[in-house]
């Protein structure tokens, strides 16, 4: 696994884990320890995100600066990556 | 005439075993002859007060107090809202346990391999095997 795909990974494991605590957080929406980790992960997608964007371009639109140009259509797709 | 013995109802089985006199209920043997259609309705009535719910049976000859077949039963209920397949039976009531924040896979790449978060909810598709 190459450093793209390492990042990419991580990037999916992050929101799979605020998908999930989030779930639990509409049945309990006070749960500290559940607000807590839903905060530490949101971060650790952020971190992820920016450092996959960074390096290897937008995942999504909102990953777009265009100021730099509509490079979405010009590189590579991420599901072609 | 409903015979009990037919129907694979342990349960059944042992209720129709016995009759009820003033003195309270008494162990018969099956009688092998005319069969008491009075009895028969005593028992059936009984069975419903003791287990709470009306049972399916089997046959035509539906004795007098027994529930009716199923299919007679759910075809009571095609044109109103209730019923239908299990039309007479005694409703069931519904509960789950509160999921608690215990037991989290702390490593995320776990808990995406696994399909879920919490150990809990972990139950591995595995056709044919038991836990």
């Amino acid at each position: 696994m190459n450093e793209r795909e390492k990042l990419m990974r991580r990037i999916q494991a992050c929101c799979f884990v605020l998908t999930e605590t989030g779930l639990y957080l509409d049945a309990h929406p006070s749960c500290r320890k559940a607000l807590r980790y839903f905060e530490k992960y949101s971060r650790m997608r952020d971190e992820a995100l920016r450092q996959y964007e960074a390096k290897y371009g937008a995942l999504t639109y909102n990953g777009i600066h265009a100021e730099n140009g509509w490079n979405w259509v010009t590189e590579p797709f991420p599901w072609e990556a | 005439m409903m015979d009990y013995r037919n129907t694979g109802d342990p349960a059944l089985f042992g209720l129709a075993a016995e009759s009820v006199t003033s003195d309270g209920p008494v162990s018969q043997p099956f009688s092998e002859g005319r069969p008491d259609r009075r009895a028969s309705g005593r028992r059936a009535r009984r069975d419903r007060r003791l287990t709470g719910m009306s049972r399916p049976t089997q046959g035509s000859d539906t004795p007098e107090g027994a529930p009716a077949p199923i299919a007679e039963r759910g075809s009571e209920s095609e044109d109103c809202c209730g019923g239908g397949f299990l039309a007479g039976y005694s409703l069931a009531m519904a509960y789950f346990p509160d999921q608690s924040w215990d037991g989290i896979y702390e490593d995320e790449e776990a808990a995406l391999k696994q399909g879920t978060l919490f150990a809990a909810l972990d139950f591995p598709f595995c056709p044919g095997c038991r836990r």
